[in-house]
Parts: C-alpha cells; structure tokens; sequence
C-alpha cells in the first residue's frame, strides 16, 4: 500500500507540548510502570497492604467495567461474584491445601461459570430490571455463605480464616511487598488482556451491543451469546479480584461481602470512568482510600458525617467529571493538544 | 408474506422475486410497509404468514445474526449507528461476520487474530475510501450531518461483504446535487462488486433511473411490479403514489 494511504489510515495522534500524544502515552506508561515497582519501597508495610487492596478493587471493577461500561448491562450484585472468588479461594487454601497461586485459576472458572449462567436470566432483562436482579444476587450472597447446611466448607457465620503467603527467601521481599507485587502483577496483565480485548472484534461486537442492540445483530453478532460470555468474563475478573483479596485479608466472612461492596464497585466504575480500562485504577484508589481520607476531612468537624462528606466528594466528581477521572484526563489532554500537523 | 401489527395489516400477500445482479426498486406512500418488508427479510419481524428464501435457504428459520452470516446486509431508515464509535470502529463492526477472532484469541493477540484484524482493517479502509469517508474516519459518528451518517450506514453494510444490499431510503439527508453520486455508487456497488440490491427511496427518479425491476406497495399490497417504464405509466401507481407527488 503507498505510503499516503497508511498515513491516511493511522489514527490522529495531535500534539501535546510538543510531544506527540502517542509519546506521552508510552512515557506515562513507564513513568506509572516505575511508580508501581518502587511503591513498597517508598512507604511502610500497612499503606504496602492498603496499596495492594487498592489494586485488588481496581481488577474487580475492571471486571464490572467489561460488563456496564463495555456491555451496557448492570450490575449491582457484583460484590457477589468477589465472595465466589474469595470463597473459592479460601475453601481450596483450607480444606485442599491448594497453593494459594493456583486457587485463582479456579476461582476464575467458577465465577466464570456462575457468571455466565446468570447471564442467560439477564437476557430477559433490560436496564433497571437488571439492575433490580443483580441487586438481589447481592443481597442473597452473604446470607447463602452463612448457610448452615454449607457451614463445613464456609464456617457459616465465622468465616474461614486463610494463612497469608509468605514472601519465598529469595525475593528478601516482606510478606507485604510480596503479595503487592504478586497482585499488581495480575492486576497487569489482566489489564493488558481487556485493553486488547476491547480494541478488538470481541471488544467492538460488546460495545456495538451497548450502543445499539437491533443494529449489532443485524450486523451478525450474536447478542446473547456476547452478552452471557461477557457476563461470565466480567465475573471471572471480579471472581480473581476476590479470590486474591482471601489470602491477602487473611480472612473471609460473609459480612465482607455485604450489598455495599456491590455498590462500592459501581462507585468505582463511575468515578474511574464507564467504558475506560485504565480507569479502573483510578476506581480502585478512589474506592479504597476516599472513605477513609472522607473521615478524616470530616473529623475535623464531627464524626459522624463521615458518609456525608463521602458523598458530597462523589456528587462533586460525577457533578464535574462526567465521563470519570480517566474522561477528564482524555478530555484536558484534547484541550491542550494541538491538531495533528501532516510530515514528520 | 403478510404481517398485522394489532389491527394494522402492514404487509397484505406481498411476494417480490428479486433475482442475482438485480436493482430491485421499492417504492409507496408512507407507511405503506416498504421498511416493515426489510425487518422481515432481516427477521427483526416474524411475518404472520409466509415464506422467505434466500439462496435455497429458508429465512424464517434463522436467527437475525445469521441472516447477516448468509450475505444479507441492510441499512436504517432511522439510522441505526453505534454512536459512541468512530467511523473506522462502526465499519469494522461491519465486518464481524467475515472474521471469527475470539475473546481468548484477541485478549492474547494470537498471530492468526491480528492478521485476520489487519484484514478487517484493510477491508473497511477500502469500503470508506470507495464511500469517500477517509476525513470523517476518526471522528465519532454522532458527530457527523445526517446524510453523512446514512453513507456510514451503508459502508457498514457493505463491509460485511453481502451478496444481497437493502438501503432503506439512502438519499434521506443528501442534498439534491449530491443524488447523481449517489447513483452512481449504487450502480459501482453492483457492476463491480457484483452485489445485488433492494433499494427503497422516496426519491421515484433515482429509483426509476437505477433499478432494472420495480415494485409498489399501498397500504401493504403490492399494486405493480414491472420495469422502471412500465411502472411510470400504470394508471394505478399513478393514482396511488406518483400522481401525489
Ligand atoms: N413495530 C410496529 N408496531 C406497530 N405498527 C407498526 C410497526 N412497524 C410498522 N408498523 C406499521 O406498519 C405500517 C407500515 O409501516 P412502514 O413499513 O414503516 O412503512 P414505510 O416504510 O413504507 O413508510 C405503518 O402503518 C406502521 O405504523
Ligand atoms: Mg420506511
């Protein structure tokens, strides 16, 4: 092909100080990349776990993100889908023995599993209907774990208390910074593979269904069996998420996974930015440290309006940021640059 | 083929035989069941009664996505574009049927999904230049004018390689001195990529001037189906539709 035509098909790429946005992208990338890796050495063993919880959420809203933001379908009982993954995890550690490296694979298919066959009732159900059946997979989850016909494998109302990983000798790593590591290492790749995904056929056959359904499967996608696989990835990513969180935590119980981790979730897709990989990390520590910084901004006048602050804080970012925090980078970015020059 | 919607019967009997290479014209007042016809033949409706054939295959046994899979592609009167995405994005969508890369295969980028995706790509770069749509490319759809956004409509539709084009009134949205391109598109779309295509319009001259075979609905009969002169001059038509123009 002559070269006027490849230039003519790649995509704008304007400039942004003079540096090409596509330059920027590669230096934040780095730049972020050597962030992660110093982390731990730059702070103590607790925000270490903090840190490590941060990116965990950020893969479970990614995986709602696939679902919502992607898909178009609701969920708000995906805090559900993190106990199966937790439990999973758990139960293989504790009564299998299962190294815990190898419990998220499973863990993995089991939400995969579940996932996909709610997917089929979800078929049947648009917008808030959805949101109203997923919200009572939510609510049902802590109580099914307490169950007491299950309580040999779940500990019923107890919970199963799951030895935490320990660094091997040979990283001189603490436990801490091992498991962070051990984590943003998944977290990683887990982000490459859905920003590979969602650029490509499965990825715009998803999107295609959230923008307009009638037209994506007169353009011969097969809806439903998009919308059900998507249902069973987006619950595979949480169920890691969970099952990551089992043996970080150290510990699982039911009230762990309350309706309000569902909606914490949700948060997270929202503020992050609906229908942006990278925005999950952004949800993930927004979700994880705004209650707390919340509390503290609110003990200087009273205790008790923790919450409220928290929630002005949220009413103030969908109030400003639309389009999530990765929507306001995208769109500060398309302020500044300049529009594209042809040659060089 | 017939269909009723509570007490309205859209469609009355209507049969139309549109052969290979053909330019089937379809014209009829408003409302008259021209688009209920194609959201039939894509099974988005289930007639009531009636038989569909598509290349020896009988179409009311399939499912919507697998009409598209068989070569039949069609466009909105309504426009019914994925707005979020670009024009590259929704020509690609365009060409899902012709490419099976999976969620395992493309989160991997397995070699075989991104030389199948760079083939995608080259297809729809080649129905966007021929629709002459390279400087909207990159631009969202929602962004674009009405008639450009019908033309992006139609590469979709070409891009997933169908033997069988239905374009529900393509010139809605285009000025008046834009119509003679757009007859000549149809006519390249034919000539030389060899699709056969069921074109309704409101505007009765481009139909009358491209189509080798006409038909005209009124209230959900057919009243003439005959060449492009013939249909002119049948006193019926006349009175139905063309004498109200
Ligand atoms: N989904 C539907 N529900 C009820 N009535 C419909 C529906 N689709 C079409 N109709 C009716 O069928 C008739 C034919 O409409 P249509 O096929 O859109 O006409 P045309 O495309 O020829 O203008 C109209 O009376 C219309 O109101
Ligand atoms: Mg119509």
């Amino acid at each position: 092909m002559p070269q006027s035509d490849l230039a003519r098909r790649s995509p704008p790429d304007p400039k942004l100080f003079g540096l090409r946005l596509s330059r920027w992208n590669r230096t934040m990338l780095a730049l972020g990349l050597l962030a992660i890796v110093a982390a731990p050495h730059l702070m103590e063993d607790f925000s270490v776990f903090q840190l490590t919880k941060a990116a965990i959420y950020a893969i479970a809203i990614l995986g709602l993100n696939l679902l919502t933001g992607f898909n178009g379908q609701f969920s708000l009982g995906h805090g559900a889908f993190y106990a199966v993954g937790a439990y999973t995890s758990a139960i293989l550690m504790t009564s299998f023995g299962m190294h815990y490296a190898l419990t998220i694979p499973v863990a993995a298919l089991v939400a995969f599993v579940i996932g996909f066959g709610f997917g089929f009732p979800a078929l049947r159900l648009e917008g808030l209907y959805l949101a109203l059946a997923t919200f009572a997979l939510a609510v049902a989850a802590p109580q099914l774990l307490k169950f007491s016909a299950l309580e040999d494998f779940t500990g019923g109302v107890q919970g199963i208390v799951v030895p935490r990983p320990q660094a091997p000798a040979w990283t001189g790593l603490s436990d801490d910074a091992w498991l962070y590591y051990f984590t943003v290492a998944w977290m990683l790749a887990l982000f490459v593979l859905a920003a590979n995904l969602v650029n490509a056929r499965p990825g715009r056959a998803m999107k295609a269904i959230r923008d307009n359904p009638i037209a994506a499967s007169a353009m011969g996608i097969n809806t439903p069996l998009y919308k059900t696989l998507t249902f069973g990835v987006s619950a595979a990513y949480t169920g890691v998420a969970g099952a990551i969180s089992a043996f970080v935590v150290g510990f699982v119980a039911p009230d762990s996974f309350t309706f309000f981790l569902s909606v914490a979730l949700l948060v997270g897709v929202v503020v992050g930015g609906i229908g942006s990989v990278t925005g999950a990390i952004f949800g993930g520590l927004f979700v994880l440290y705004v209650p707390n910084f919340a509390e503290e901004f609110a003990g200087v006048f009273s205790k008790g309006l923790s919450w409220a602050a928290y929630g002005t804080i949220l009413i103030a970012i969908v109030y400003l940021m639309p389009s999530g925090l990765a929507g306001l980078v995208r769109w500060l970015v398309m302020r500044a640059a300049q529009p594209r020059q042809t040659g060089d | 083929m017939s269909i009723n919607f509570g007490g309205i019967v859209a469609l009355d009997g209507v049969t139309i035989d549109i052969a290979p290479g053909e330019i089937f014209g379809l014209i009829g007042p408003n409302g008259s069941g021209k688009t209920t016809l194609f959201n039939c033949l894509s099974r988005l409706y289930t007639p009531n009664s009636g038989r569909i054939e598509f290349k020896g295959q009988d179409v009311l046994a399939l499912a919507p996505h697998q009409v598209t899979t068989l070569g039949l592609s069609r466009t909105f009167q309504n426009l019914a574009l994925f707005s979020s995405m670009n024009v590259v994005d929704n020509v690609l969508v365009g060409c899902h049927v012709r490419s099976r890369s999976d969620y395992v295969s493309a989160a991997l980028r397995l070699p075989w999904a991104r030389r199948e995706e760079d083939e995608l790509i080259d297809v729809a770069w080649r129905w966007i230049s021929e629709l002459g749509l390279e400087k909207v490319a990159y631009e969202a759809v929602s962004d674009l004018p009405f008639g450009t956004q019908k033309q992006v409509e139609m590469t979709r539709a070409l891009a997933s390689g169908p033997d069988l084009l239905l374009l529900d009134e393509p010139a809605g949205g285009i000025a008046h001195d834009e119509i003679s391109g757009l007859e000549r598109l149809i006519r390249r779309i034919r000539d030389e990529h060899g699709i056969t295509i069921l074109l309704v319009e409101h505007n009765v001259g481009l139909v009358m001037r491209v189509s080798d075979r006409v038909a005209v609905l009124d209230f959900g009969k057919k009243i003439a189906d005959a060449g492009p002169e013939e249909v002119q001059r049948d006193p019926e038509v006349i009175r139905a539709y063309l004498g109200t123009e």
